[in-house]
């Protein structure tokens, strides 16, 4: 879990987006449990306070369950978890789509760039 | 969540310079508050009216709801901006001395952290090397059950290694029930731990805010903003 | 707490102290052969200078020593870690004030034993034991039934001129702190005219309650110098209160002082 934080944005927010890139990565399997907000504060170097708020978020938008005493689980919504692996799909190319329009790329130019990406890496 | 330090109009002057000035502010339990200013602001004379070290000229400061005195103090754990204890004292000398006076000690938890950087209970403290001291002396004070922790400058003059440990340590101690309290100006090494902020200048309160708050509204770290209000 | 303290005071003023005393007693009894052979004047002149100057040597060093503990713990960085602990004020200062007179005690009884243990011998013991005996039955001749009560008061009045010797020396390190510079001579000074004000004070109220006969018109004679004398003058009570009553208002001061005065860099 390599996460660094910039300073200026709200730390909570920017762990919620490493956890949710786990989560939809595999690197966090779906059902597993949550270290503990002390755990994860300590590995991230950050306030328990905002460890605390990312989850108390996280909880409420379904993506941790909590099982009372016995701490906080990821979702084994796979269905869920695919949707938002896509929406996060589809925002990083609206993204890569908006910078690349920013510096005079049609949408033509852009595809043929990416196809040349896909053939370089197919000869590999 | 609890108010644990009430400032009510509170003043200090001494050597016939006015210290703080009018300051009210409110410390709640279960955060992690940086008390951030320039040299010479009125921080540590903040801390040291909150640990009883000093008197106030006018106004009050309420710790647990008292006046600083014997009783807050067995709740205040301080540790003080430079070397104050014995140093022909051993580490293990020192950290019985803490279990004598103070009932919240755990020994078992300063041993097992000393245990955890090799540093041995037989030394004497003048014999280690300064960032050790500093580990000693922060060890030595997390490892009270407190309701208030009053670090002034607790990563000053460490190497970023030493840095690190003494900033886990403060997040590892961490208790819903007690509030921390960060005297610095290393902000940008200290913020993120932070819950809440203090800028504090010439004796005067300039602004109290979360984290949160500072970067959500100005979408600038509080050491840029810090930057900016201090401006010289 | 106060026990606690006190042995944290004890360790830490005797760390230096107890070597010191060992090597008194230790001296003593290497310049007990020379004393017992009478090895001539010079010998003789040249081991009393030595064995004096090691005496002041001790007594100097044990006044600096309360000096040092108390300006280091109290007032210097030490006073972090002392006044954050759970401890009021007035407890720091008996626990000093009493490691303080343990230390005065010390030095007496070191300097009396080293001397016995340099000049002790049968006849000495012997010569010590008559003397003893005769004073003793010279004070009842002076006192009659009232020589414990005399005695009383003599230890009493010793016992509280101490406490307030060394509550003073406190009082002016404590003034002296008041101050950005010049902190020793601040404190010297203080320490010099207090000592000469109270003296004059005491003074004032002996001469005060001269001759009122507060306590009878019995009157008494003196059979070892042969004279009468009234029983009122036995009666030391009035030095005895004022010495208290001085002591307190010493205490309070340096309290004070510390409480509300205190500022460490």
């Amino acid at each position: 879990m390599s996460w660094t934080f910039t300073n200026d944005r709200a730390i909570y927010l920017q762990l919620m987006e490493y956890i949710e890139r786990d989560i939809v990565s595999g690197t966090m399997a779906p059902g597993a449990r949550m270290p503990s907000v002390r755990e994860l504060a300590s590995i991230a170097g950050i306030s328990p306070n905002t460890v605390q708020r990312a989850m108390y978020e996280m909880e409420r938008t379904g993506l941790l369950l909590s099982r009372g005493t016995e701490g906080k689980y990821i979702t084994d919504d796979r269905a869920r978890i695919d949707t938002m692996r896509q929406d996060l799909a589809r925002q990083k190319v609206a993204d890569f789509y908006q910078d690349m329009q920013h510096l005079g790329f049609t949408l033509d130019e852009v595809e043929t760039l990416l196809a040349e990406l896909a053939a370089g890496k197919n000869r590999e | 969540m609890q108010s644990i330090i009430q400032c009510r109009n509170l003043c200090k002057d001494y050597a016939g310079k006015v210290a703080l000035n009018n300051v009210n502010l409110e410390i709640f339990s279960g955060r992690i508050v940086g008390l951030l200013g320039p040299n010479g602001s009125g921080k540590t004379t903040l801390i040291k009216l909150a640990n009883g070290l000093l008197t106030p000229t006018s106004g009050e400061i309420l710790v647990d709801g008292k006046r600083p005195g014997v009783e807050t103090k067995s709740v205040v754990s301080y540790l003080p901006d430079k070397e104050y204890l014995n140093s022909w004292m051993k580490v293990g000398d020192l950290v019985n001395f803490f279990a004598e006076f103070y009932a919240d000690f755990s020994s078992q938890r300063a041993l097992e952290m000393l245990g955890h950087l090799n540093i041995s209970t037989n030394e004497k403290l003048k014999n280690l090397s300064k960032g050790n001291k500093e580990k000693v002396q922060l060890i030595l004070v997390m490892s009270r059950r407190a309701k208030v922790y009053l670090l002034d400058e607790p990563i000053g003059g460490v190497d970023p290694a030493a840095r690190d440990y003494i900033l886990n340590t403060i997040i590892g101690n961490y208790d819903q029930n007690a509030a921390i309290v960060i005297s610095t100006h290393l902000i940008a090494d200290v913020e993120p731990i932070l819950d809440d902020i203090i800028f504090i200048n010439g004796g005067n309160i300039a602004l109290t805010a979360s984290v949160d708050y500072i970067r959500e509204k100005n979408g600038k770290s509080v050491d840029a903003l810090f930057r900016e209000v201090f401006r010289c | 707490m106060l026990g606690k303290l006190i042995k944290y005071e004890m360790k830490g003023s005797f760390r230096e102290l107890l070597p010191l005393y060992a090597a008194i007693i230790g001296i003593s009894a290497l310049i007990r052969p020379m004393y017992m052979q009478n090895l001539g004047d010079a010998w003789v002149g040249i081991t009393i200078t030595v064995y004096a100057a090691l005496l002041v040597a001790m007594f100097v060093i044990s006044f600096l020593t309360v000096v040092r503990r108390f300006e280091r713990t109290m007032l210097g960085p030490e006073g972090y870690l002392m006044h954050t602990l759970p401890v009021s004020a007035s407890t720091h200062i008996l626990s000093k004030l009493a490691v303080a007179f343990v230390i005065y005690l010390l030095s007496i009884i070191v300097s009396t034993l080293s001397f016995v243990v340099i000049a002790a011998d049968n006849q000495f013991f012997r010569v010590f034991g008559e003397f003893w005996r005769y004073a003793m039955e010279a004070l009842v001749a002076m006192f009659h039934q009232y020589t414990s009560f005399v005695l009383f008061e003599l230890l009493y009045l010793t016992i509280f001129c101490a406490l307030c010797g060394i509550l003073l020396l406190y009082l002016a390190l404590c003034i002296g702190h008041l101050f950005n510079r010049y902190r020793s001579f601040i404190s010297v000074i203080v320490y010099v005219l207090s000592l000469s004000v109270i003296g004059r004070v005491g003074a004032f109220v002996s001469h005060l309650f001269d001759g009122w006969g507060l306590f009878g018109d019995e009157v008494i004679y003196n059979s070892a110098f042969g004279f009468y004398y009234n029983v009122s003058d036995l009666f030391a009570i009035p030095e005895m209160i004022t010495q208290t009553l001085i002591a307190l208002g010493l205490f309070f001061a340096v309290k004070y002082i510390l409480e509300n005065k205190l500022n460490l860099e």
